[in-house]
């Protein structure tokens, strides 16, 4: 079967048939930039990134010639619009262009411009700091309840390389979600399996057992997780989550909850921490996310409403309450980091940068849920004295939710539903020591078509060093 | 040999593609549009990976053809036909008789029995390949015999006369089977809908039909409120219940296309789509050709280009969509030179709890009170319910913002105006209801206060009243 996979990939992709070579002139000159898809126009990039293939909607015929330092490093022709880059090549530019712009010139040739046109160049940064070798994300269609596949996946960031990480065939088409790794680790990773005989499975070392939390924490269930970066502890919220759905225009549903609280995973002794003041019916709180150091825990937490009709009342702030690993307790203090009350709106999906010195979060009108909401944008403060620092260029005005910074924490990677308002997709953005980001680029796509005509979201993405091997038969068994 | 295929041939192909064609025209279409098939590398990988994927590949290959029922009458004629084939090729090694040879249609008759079973054409084509391996088996093991010993009356009889009668018997077999009559009617039901046909509805779907089945009576009622009737005759269509009217919750194929054409009539694009989507997690292949046209409309409805787009690009990747998304070009040319505006409206829908639909018609009643479907679902769903304290506090707003001044009373809310008229008979100075209705309630209400309670639903059977007291 992964023979025929690969041959009906290959049968896909020999209809993008570029090749490298001399780049014809154009007859005319425009002023304007190439009408590209995907946008690549000052973003920057890893130096490991995979080739930015584009299109240039419109035309047949295209040209693209790459300058590093005022000479050409690589020139590429195509057809139907692809510009489809060699890999070899590729990486040969980046790593001459590290630290440095590289410099693009489009020529296009269509039914409007016969002899062709060349565009105003543009230039993209090539960042000498790398990003993790793989991302990993759940695919899932954006639909509401039912689902028939889905699975979380991982992809080569260097090439267009996506493999299965694991998919619901293990668990009778059941729902996986919720994956989280210890230290962006491929070794040591946990996910959700959903459904008859599921629960939470751990791949440590190379073996991969599963956790029923449900046992442990009776009347709980692990649901959002962060799992340490020592690799001890994991912390989960426990959600009763719920949908409601509108069914005339605009926002079509929304995700909320009616409880919630947290509790910590000891995967040293199998024991689950749980603390009196984070398990009461008066405030509920989610999205717990551990500090580099593992010495507090962020998390969102809110004063409960009449779900769901008094939505629009329900405003999470960003806690953090201190840890002490050695004990397995939390401590007294808890700090707001973020007073949606005062600084209005909802906070969801807290991550605190690698340095420790950040914390990104989204923030909607309202509610626990923003990747429903097309107002929702991500917010980032100072972890020190909760300034707010300018993250604007990173958001839309769809939906941006899900987020996770790189392992160096120079990257984030966003998922956004800025193309069309309702499919998730992937977009990495720099991160400067200063807490500068850089213009958001999609995920590059051997096809760049390949972000409309997919029918699944991006879910969750986490940067992972390597590549996660699941021992697959174990994991079978698992489920048996 | 060739002429024994030929004469099953001549037997089998018209026989089955007529029998098709007339006995399962809305089944074939029905199997198009629960099919999906594309040649977008995410789909053609996944199913290259799942088991059996590549017979499921080829099977949605297959079924886009059935778009027409013709081609799709051939194609089922095609499925039996091959298994024909391989039997004569075996009955031909095996038994080396003319006389024998009608024996060749025992599995053919089986197959042509069961085949209606294979909606997803994948048993079909299962059925193609064992007949085909058993066959090479055959001719692999087996001499080819020096010739096929003939008798001119056993070539009539084994070729002709007893291959037919072993298709009939096939055929009727099929017909018998409840399952198969149902769903094509049901089928039948659904087409129409699809294609807003609601006078053929009513037509096929009589009162006496709906009684006593559930599914095609809510199409009746679908049809009768398009039309604007739903005041007038819902009552005769065996209604027991408000949740009549649609499927509360539903999370099964049947439920979720329905309450998808509801929320077509009704005009709630997001439920359109949130119950297509629905539809199409309960695929066989995770999505429908039926749900994806219908998202694309609804999105085009809306006015949302990017979706839109997105839609008919993937139905692009399809075999015989082009004309479909080029039917479609001029409206989106349209929204895209003046873009449609739609106000967020929050209109909660899928409510849960004791009276959903009630629920959910008065969420859409107070975003767009001059909704007429909107309006005659909740006062008969509450009529259905027998909420006449509500029925009382909501009609003369719903009324009054639905149906324009002049308007002509419906009867049934004539007839409960006239129930609630026996506590306060002010209710009939503020509407107008007619002579006749009056003096039928007090023919009605003689009845009952003389206790002749069977008496007065006999002489009103399609009446509120009767609906209302059928307990007494």
């Amino acid at each position: 079967m992964q023979l025929l996979s690969k041959i009906l990939l290959l049968a896909a992709s020999a209809g993008l048939c570029a090749c490298a070579s001399e780049v014809p002139s154009a007859g005319g000159k425009s002023d304007d930039l190439p009408p590209l898809f995907p946008d690549y126009v000052s973003v920057t990039v890893p130096c490991n990134i995979a080739p930015l293939n584009f299109l240039v909607r419109g035309a047949d015929r295209v040209a693209a010639r790459f300058d590093v330092r005022g000479r050409e490093s690589l020139s590429v022709t195509g057809d139907r619009g692809r510009v489809d880059i060699p890999i070899d090549g590729w990486r040969a530019m980046l790593s001459e262009a590290a630290g440095d712009s590289v410099r693009v010139t489009v020529a296009a040739w269509s039914v409007e411009h016969p002899e062709g046109v060349e565009y105003r160049p543009f230039s993209f940064r090539v960042s000498p700091d790398s990003v993790d070798g793989w991302v990993a994300y759940r695919l899932i269609e954006p639909s509401y309840e039912g689902w028939m596949q889905m699975g979380i996946y991982q992809r080569d960031l260097s090439s267009f390389d996506e493999k299965v990480l694991v998919d619901n065939s293990v668990n009778g088409m059941g729902c996986v979600n919720c994956h989280s790794f210890a230290d962006y680790s491929p070794d040591r990773m946990m996910f959700h399996a959903r459904g008859e005989g599921g629960g939470t499975v751990f791949l440590d070392g190379g073996q991969v057992r599963k956790v029923d939390l449900t046992r442990m924490a009776p009347g709980k269930q692990g649901v959002y997780p962060m799992w340490s970066r020592d690799g001890r502890y994991v912390a989960f919220s426990s959600n009763t989550t719920y949908q409601s759905f509108f069914g005339g225009h605009g926002q079509p549903l929304e995700v909320y909850d009616q409880a919630s609280d947290l509790m910590i995973y000891d995967t040293r002794t199998g024991k689950m921490i749980v603390d009196d003041r984070f398990q009461t019916e008066d405030r509920w709180e989610t999205f717990p996310a551990w500090t580099p150091d593992g010495r507090a825990l962020v998390f969102c937490s809110a004063e409960p409403q009449s779900m769901p009709l008094e939505r629009e009342k329900v405003h999470y702030d960003v806690l953090r309450v201190g840890f002490d690993p050695e004990a397995g307790t939390l401590g007294e203090r808890v700090d707001t980091l973020y007073d949606a009350r005062r600084d209005g709106g909802s906070a969801s999906f807290p991550r605190v940068s690698p340095d420790g010195r950040y914390v990104m979060f989204a923030r909607a009108d309202y509610g626990t849920f923003p990747v429903w909401h097309d107002e929702a944008d991500l917010v980032m403060l100072r972890m020190d004295d909760g300034t707010p620092v300018d993250v604007s260029v990173l958001n839309s005005q769809m939906s941006e939710g899900c987020h996770a910074w790189s392992s160096s924490g120079r990257w984030v990677v966003v998922a956004s539903r800025r193309l069309d308002g309702r499919y998730t997709r992937l977009f990495l953005a720099h991160v400067s020591p200063e807490g500068v980001c850089g213009k958001p680029f999609l995920l590059p796509q051997r096809d760049p078509e390949h972000n409309t005509w997919r029918l699944k979201s991006y879910n969750v993405p986490e940067f992972i060093r390597g590549e996660v091997r699941l021992p697959k038969n174990q994991l079978k068994n698992l489920f048996k | 040999m060739k002429k024994i295929i030929l004469l099953h041939s001549a037997v089998l192909v018209p026989t089955l593609f007529l029998f098709w064609l007339l006995a399962y025209r809305n089944t074939m279409w029905w199997m198009e549009g629960m099919s999906f098939f594309s040649t977008l590398p995410d789909f053609a990988i996944l199913q290259a990976r799942l088991p059996e994927g590549v017979v499921k590949y080829a099977a949605a290959f297959l079924l886009q053809f059935y778009h027409s029922s013709v081609m799709g009458a051939l194609l089922q004629t095609l499925f039996a036909w091959i298994v024909m084939v391989c039997a004569d090729v075996v009955a031909w090694r095996l038994l080396r008789r003319v006389r024998y040879s009608w024996l060749a249609m025992l599995p053919v008759a089986v197959f042509v029995a069961l085949q209606c079973r294979y909606r997803d054409a994948e048993g079909a084509i299962v059925w193609c390949l064992v007949s085909a391996a058993v066959a090479l088996i055959t001719v692999f093991l087996t001499r080819r015999p020096r010739r096929y010993v003939a008798v001119r009356r056993g070539r009539l009889r084994g070729g002709v006369l007893l291959p037919l009668a072993l298709v009939a018997v096939g055929i009727v077999v099929s017909l018998s089977v409840r399952e198969f009559r149902v769903r094509e009617r049901l089928h039948r039901v659904e087409r129409l809908a699809e294609a807003k046909d609601w006078e053929r509805i009513l037509d096929i779907v009589t009162p006496e039909v709906a009684a006593s089945d559930p599914v095609r009576m809510r199409y009746a009622l679908l049809a009768l409120g398009e039309r604007g009737e739903l005041a007038e005759r819902a009552f005769r269509y065996g209604i027991t219940d408000a949740d009549d009217f649609f499927f509360a919750g539903s999370r099964d194929i049947v439920g979720c296309n329905f309450n998808a054409l509801l929320a077509r009539s009704l005009g709630l694009d997001n439920e359109v789509i949130h119950q297509s989507f629905q539809l199409n997690s309960l695929s066989p292949l995770g999505y429908s050709f039926r749900s994806m046209r219908r998202i694309t409309d609804a999105f085009l409805h809306t006015g949302n280009v990017p979706l839109a787009d997105k839609y008919m690009r993937v139905l692009l990747h399809s075999t015989f969509h082009r004309s479909w998304v080029e039917s479609r070009v001029g409206r989106m040319v349209d929204i895209m030179s003046n873009p449609v505006h739609n106000d967020e409206d929050r209109i909660l829908t899928c409510s849960t709890g004791n009276a959903p639909l009630l629920m959910d018609m008065a969420c859409l009643y107070d975003a767009r009170p001059d909704d007429r479907l909107c309006a005659d679902l909740l006062l008969c769903g509450l009529l259905a319910s027998r909420e006449m304290d509500r029925f009382s506090l909501l009609f003369p707003r719903v009324f009054a913002s639905a149906y324009p001044a002049d308007a002509v009373l419906p009867r049934y809310y004539e007839e409960a105006l006239l129930v609630l008229s026996r506590e306060n008979p002010d209710v009939l100075k503020r509407y107008p209801v007619s002579r006749f209705r009056i003096d039928a309630f007090d023919k009605f209400a003689a009845l009952m206060d003389a206790g002749r309670y069977d008496d007065a639903r006999a002489a009103f059977p399609d009446s509120f009243w009767s609906y209302l007291y059928a307990g007494r």
